[in-house]
């Protein structure tokens, strides 16, 4: 799984260019994803816009990702499809991630919230 | 006038075999009145059904037979999946999304794809017929209204 990355002042931001986050794929998600995120950067933005389908384990995934950024800052989600959208509402887990329509927007709340921070 | 048309997909279970069928079942499911999100949570639900029987029926060991019939109506969708390994006797064993958000270290990473399917289509049901293990999801098309 091929993942884009780009640093914005203090902040990364990761675009996986997959299509789909699952039972296949979760675990190397996980491992590319955690191996871009320097342990240093403390505001990451998951920027989802190529992502077309997650199942039941691709969020787990992703729980387990934002367990291990939010242990040490904040993980912010973009980008969403409205599909998948619909999985983060019915699993409850849009009232535990933080997103934003779009890049820009994710960028600025996380610079705001980084430097409310300091 | 009622229409029902039947398809059968039969294939090694194999998780990385999942996406082109589920794919392919979506497509044959586009015919319906379905927008995009009702077919991403048809294809959902199949996914989650199979993921299950490679996983917990045939504990992840490929080389095994799984069969899906997709019969598609006027007023239903039904998808049956076929599968000769072990029974599931807690399949459909009532599970909850009950957490708190803000104990972000408590919110389970697994445990999901039975609360979405029973959340996403209208009947889920599994039984053992002459030792062939068959989950059935059903949707129907009348009303769409629920999650």
């Amino acid at each position: 799984m091929e993942m884009e990355t780009k640093k914005v002042e203090d902040l990364l931001v990761i675009t996986p260019h997959a299509k789909r986050i699952d039972t296949l794929v979760a675990e190397e998600f996980i491992t590319k994803f955690l191996s871009h995120c320097a342990p240093e950067a403390r505001g990451v933005i998951l920027n989802l816009s190529k992502v077309e389908f997650i199942d039941s384990r691709g969020i787990g995934a992703l729980i387990s990702i934002f367990k291990k950024v939010e242990g040490r800052g904040s993980l912010f989600f973009c980008n969403v499809r409205g599909p998948v959208t619909s999985l983060l509402h019915l699993t409850r887990m849009d009232k535990v991630f933080t997103i934003y329509d779009n890049e820009q927007e994710a960028i600025q709340q996380l610079i705001s919230k980084e430097k409310a921070y300091k | 006038m009622e229409t029902n048309e039947s398809f059968t997909f039969t294939f090694e279970s194999r998780v990385d075999h999942i996406p082109a069928v589920s794919s392919a079942v979506k497509d044959l499911c586009a015919s319906t009145h379905l927008d995009q999100v009702e077919l991403y949570k048809l294809e959902l639900c199949l996914v989650e059904a199979l993921n299950n029987v490679i996983i917990h029926s045939y504990k992840n060991q490929p080389g095994n037979k799984i069969e899906v019939n997709i019969q598609l109506s006027n007023t239903f969708i039904l998808f049956k999946v076929f599968d000769t390994g072990s029974s599931r006797s807690n399949f459909l064993q009532h599970t909850s999304m009950e957490f708190d958000p803000k104990d972000i270290s408590a919110i389970p990473e697994s445990g999901r794809g039975l609360y979405i399917m029973q959340e996403c289509m209208d009947e889920v049901s599994f039984e053992v017929k002459e030792g062939i293990n068959v989950i059935s999801l059903r949707k129907n098309l009348i009303h769409t209204s629920k999650a």
